[in-house]
């Protein structure tokens, strides 16, 4: 619902604390060249959709992997989807070289997360779902 | 000059002109307030609003009081009274506290930071219409289907049992659960909008230690906001599917388990009640420093603290279900937390306290309110603490004793912080004081109303009263404290009554005030009262905390406050209207927010009823609605 | 012609400098689509946690199709897959309008939302093909937990596909210049979101071996 289509001028909808701020921030934006090294480029993108496929069929394969370890199976198949979710959200979405205020949030996030649910989830397993 | 106007030409891409409508572009009028995008009139409508929900919720309370005054109450069937509860519950959090809230930060924030509106001003327009059309489509249900009746909390498998097979008449649980998650969005929306703004939109030298205490708690809400508001809409889902899809999600039959929904609610439940109070510190913070002639003691503390709450209201959510059985483990440590995040809490407290000690103390009626909120929430944390003594909670659980504490916190303490920030920013809002005489009647009656109301169910709780239960038998020993309680209601109402009276007789006849009435010190009161679209002429240039008042006063060598000469940094322009040409371009006005709020309650009466074509004609309304939004013309200024 | 805005903005707030700037030096809308992913995030473990909850519970319970009966591996995989790919035309098509190559970002934009209704094609076959061997919504703890949690993931990658295609159908107006790119990268975000829950989804899902 965010105005994400809108350039910044005068009377859109991105207030700013100073009226020209928005051109300000505009004109950096046609400008700033400093910005690109930043940005893989479109090899590198390339290259990390290789890797992903590659770990997803590593993932598949040892999906398939028949023994009593399962245990060690579910921490392989983990590591290896945070393997895939690092390098999405990192590369892809650009939080490895955006700003660190992202990375903090979303990592102070997930962990909240994770806690919660994995303490509901600590919760239950020793209550009402043993059967 | 060169116009910001001539130059846009150049730099926008030449408009497309739609074929409907152009971007609206007055900002006066009473079609204005339709498409308005400014923060202040927004958190005005937040506020209006919310005060009607607040009479409506008043009235429902005066019934159940009513009903309870005597054993064997014949005024409220069983049947209503659940409706009655439920919805009182239900509108004084999601229809009224959480709205306040809003109203508060959307005024606010903005002004306190320095910056000329929120970060996103159509989106903010959005989350209103969403609170009103949530607020309408849930009360509708008491002519269209059925109120709500399963409790504000909707436990399942009560609400998730299919109508046809459960013990809820009607469709309220289904306007519950869609009416809830509504609401959800508009909240999500304004959280972010909040985050954005406090985060990148604050005055050049305003660091985040520089923000007034107010700014920082709206903050910490957003974010609990953000990250409370999807539990509770998964939950919520979950119990839209049992019902109306037969799904085995609270089915125990299937190896469902109606503890999941218990824990997913609270999850969001506990923090919630922290999104609720934590305006009210913020508020009390605001007024405690104007009102003692001293800075808040320990401003870095008191954020700290806030922040705490924040983070470890997360760890605490089952301490609602000490009943349910978890196991001696989980209830050790969720008694833990509980008693963990006293901490901070009793922090804040010590900090208020020792602010007004040894300041220059003046009772005016925001202080009043701000005092009361001390006294009552201290006491209505005290009995929280005993209910994280999990032996005692197993007796106190379900009982009036459980109404009392959080009622103490939330109205005792919340709406007297709230009522407190009404009398001390009615001013600059409106450019009036309200009467100091009503006031302080208004301020006497709620205290004594409140404490006639609710002191006494912390005996009845005691005694065994359980909590939402219609009616009560004679020979219980409860009669005499429920009569009494019953009294001290109709004494609130009174009070809240003299509120309204205040309110007409100030616009009828309350003088124009100072710019500066209360000799302040934060941002807001740096520009006129009330404060021109555009907020500041000037953004100020921050150098301190309480920048405002490091302008009118220093100190001499033994720290004794010293008033400044008048100068420009410190004087504002007099009083403006609102329609004077000026250069600042604001956002100009939509209709947008309006038409894709609107998508939202026809999708929600599709949901409730089933009419899946209702539920397509919704999200072709919100599909029109994104693309005409996100098309908008931007325009010029409306002067 | 930025100069002469710079210096009317100098003249309404002169001692102001850099105010325009955000203080994060982040732009408001890429910190809201943050926001409101996080938000999303401890919304799809709801669901996740609801799943692993009741995971193998059925046993005990209503019997009926077990995730071992149904799910197929490789057909999945193959959506997965597919999805992956999606990401990848996106920051693509991403790269392409920044360096103002707009016919590019047209074809990639467009690719990743073809990537995604095939995505949906595979999940709607799927669902067909659970519900004809007997998996409902109501049938046991499987389908409830399995519909809902797929099903929300696959409206959230609607969505997506309605935005992209929103853009594009702006691109090919003329109305999605290069100084708009933000709103590309803003869309990106959340497709790239929506496809790591998918990640998250297909190893814990389908991939963990079932007890």
């Amino acid at each position: 619902m965010t105005d994400s289509t809108e350039a910044p001028g005068p009377g859109t909808d991105v207030a700013v604390t100073d009226e020209g701020g928005a051109i300000d921030t505009l004109a950096e934006l046609a400008v700033e060249p400093v910005e690109e090294h930043s940005h893989p480029d479109a090899k590198q993108y390339v290259l990390i959709a290789v890797v992903l496929v590659i770990v997803t069929a590593l993932e598949i394969a040892t999906s398939y992997i028949d023994t009593g370890h399962t245990n060690w199976i579910i921490i392989a198949l983990g590591a290896m989807a945070i393997v895939k979710f690092v390098l999405v959200t990192g590369w892809y979405m650009h939080m490895k070289t955006d700003h660190p205020l992202f990375r903090r949030f979303f990592i102070v996030g997930i962990i909240l997360a994770s806690i919660v649910y994995g303490v509901v989830f600590m919760v239950f397993s020793s209550t009402v779902l043993k059967s | 000059m060169t116009t910001v106007e001539d130059a846009s030409a150049l730099l926008v891409p030449p408009p497309v002109k739609r074929s409907i409508l152009d971007r609206p572009r007055r900002t006066t009028g009473v079609w204005s307030w339709f498409t308005t995008v400014d923060h202040k009139k927004i958190a005005i409508l937040y506020a209006a609003t919310a005060m009607f929900f607040l009479v409506v919720v008043g009235v429902e309370a005066l019934l159940i009081r009513v009903q309870l005054a005597q054993p064997d109450g014949t005024v409220l069937s069983a049947a209503r009274y659940n409706e009655f509860f439920t919805m009182h519950g239900t509108t004084m959090i999601f229809l009224m506290g959480m709205p306040l809230a809003s109203a508060f930060g959307n005024y606010l924030l903005p002004l306190m930071i320095g910056a000329r509106d929120v970060a996103f001003p159509r989106l903010n327009m959005f989350g209103y219409w969403v609170f009103l059309f949530g607020g309408v489509f849930i009360y509708s249900s008491f002519a269209l289907g059925g109120a709500p009746d399963g409790g504000w909390f909707g436990y399942a498998p009560l609400t998730s049992t299919p109508m046809s097979q459960g013990f809820l008449p009607g469709r309220g649980a289904d306007y519950w659960a869609v009416g809830l998650i509504l609401l959800g969005i508009g909240s999500v929306a304004t959280a972010v909008n909040f985050i954005v703004t406090a985060l990148n939109m604050r005055a050049p030298g305003m660091t985040m230690m520089k923000m007034p205490v107010f700014a920082w708690m709206m903050l910490v809400v957003a974010f609990l906001t953000l990250f409370a508001m999807p539990p509770l809409t998964a939950a919520l889902i979950q119990v839209f599917m049992d019902r109306n899809f037969h799904t085995n999600f609270f089915n125990a039959a299937a190896g469902g388990d109606p503890l999941l929904y218990q824990n997913l609610f609270w999850i969001f439940g506990h923090p919630e009640v922290y999104i609720l109070i934590l305006p009210g510190m913020a508020i009390v913070s605001e007024i405690l420093p104007v009102f003692s002639r001293k800075p808040l003691f320990g401003y870095s503390v008191v954020v700290f603290s806030g922040i705490a709450i924040g983070f470890l209201g997360w760890g605490v959510w089952a301490h609602h279900m000490f009943a349910t059985g978890i196991g001696p483990v989980a209830t050790s440590a969720f008694a833990l937390s509980t008693m963990l995040i006293g901490i901070p809490t009793g922090v804040k407290i010590f900090n208020w306290l020792a602010t007004v000690w040894g300041g220059s103390v003046r009772l005016a009626t925001p202080m009043l309110f701000a005092l009361g909120f001390i006294a009552q929430f201290t006491i209505g944390g005290l009995s929280g603490v005993m209910h994280s003594i999990v032996p005692a909670d197993t007796q106190q659980t379900d009982t009036y004793f459980v109404v009392a504490h959080f009622h103490y916190v939330l109205f005792g303490g919340l709406i007297f912080a709230i009522f407190g920030g009404i009398y001390y920013w009615y001013p600059k809002v409106f450019g009036k004081r309200l009467d100091e005489r009503l006031g302080k009647l208004n301020f006497w009656l709620m205290v004594i109303g409140f404490n006639c109301t609710f002191f006494p169910m912390h005996f009845l709780g005691m005694e065994g009263e359980p909590r939402r239960t219609y009616t009560y038998p004679k020979g219980m020993g409860w009669d005499g404290l429920n009569l009494m309680a019953t009294i001290g209601a109709f004494i609130i109402a009174l009070g809240v009554l003299v509120f309204f009276v205040n309110v007409i007789f100030t616009r009828m006849r309350g003088e124009w005030t100072e710019e500066d009435p209360w000799d302040a010190r934060t941002l807001e009161w740096m520009t006129s009262s009330p404060p021109p679209e555009y907020n500041f002429d000037e953004i100020p240039i921050v150098e301190h905390r309480d920048e405002f008042w490091h302008r009118k006063y220093t100190e001499d060598d033994e720290g004794r406050l010293v008033k400044l000469p008048p100068s420009d940094a410190a004087t504002f322009p007099g009083r403006r209207d609102p329609n004077e040409p000026h250069d600042h371009h604001m956002p100009s006005p939509s209709y947008w927010p309006l038409v894709l709020a609107l998508g939202l309650p026809v999708l929600g009466y599709g949901f409730v009823f089933k009419y899946w074509w209702l539920c397509g004609i919704g999200g072709l309304i919100i599909l029109f609605g994104l693309q005409a939004w996100t098309s908008e013309d931007a325009t010029e200024e409306a002067h | 012609m930025a100069q002469s805005v710079i210096a009317s903005s100098h003249e309404v707030a002169p001692h102001a400098d850099h105010a325009s700037e955000t203080n994060t030096g982040v732009s408001n809308n890429k910190l809201a689509i943050w926001m409101f992913i996080a938000s999303e995030a401890l919304f799809f473990g709801a669901f996740l946690a609801t799943y692993f909850l009741y995971r193998g519970r059925d046993a005990l319970f209503l019997k009926g199709p077990t995730p071992a009966d149904l799910l197929n591996i490789p057909f999945t995989s193959v959506t997965t897959f597919v999805l992956l790919m999606s990401s990848l035309t996106m920051v693509l098509a991403l790269d392409a309008i920044r360096r103002g190559m707009h016919r590019q970002f047209r074809v990639w934009i467009l690719a990743t939302a073809l990537f995604g209704l095939t995505f949906i094609g595979g999940q709607v076959y799927e669902f067909t093909e659970f519900y004809r061997e007997g998996l409902h919504l109501s049938t046991n703890l499987f389908g409830s937990t399995f519909f809902v949690l797929t099903g929300l993931h696959g409206a959230h990658v609607v969505m997506g596909i309605v935005w992209l295609l929103s853009l594009w159908a702006r691109s090919m107006q003329g109305r999605l210049p290069t100084e708009k790119a933000e709103a590309v990268e803003i869309s990106g975000l959340y497709w790239h979101f929506v496809d790591v829950v998918w990640i998250v989804i297909f190893t814990a899902v389908y991939l963990v071996p079932q007890k």
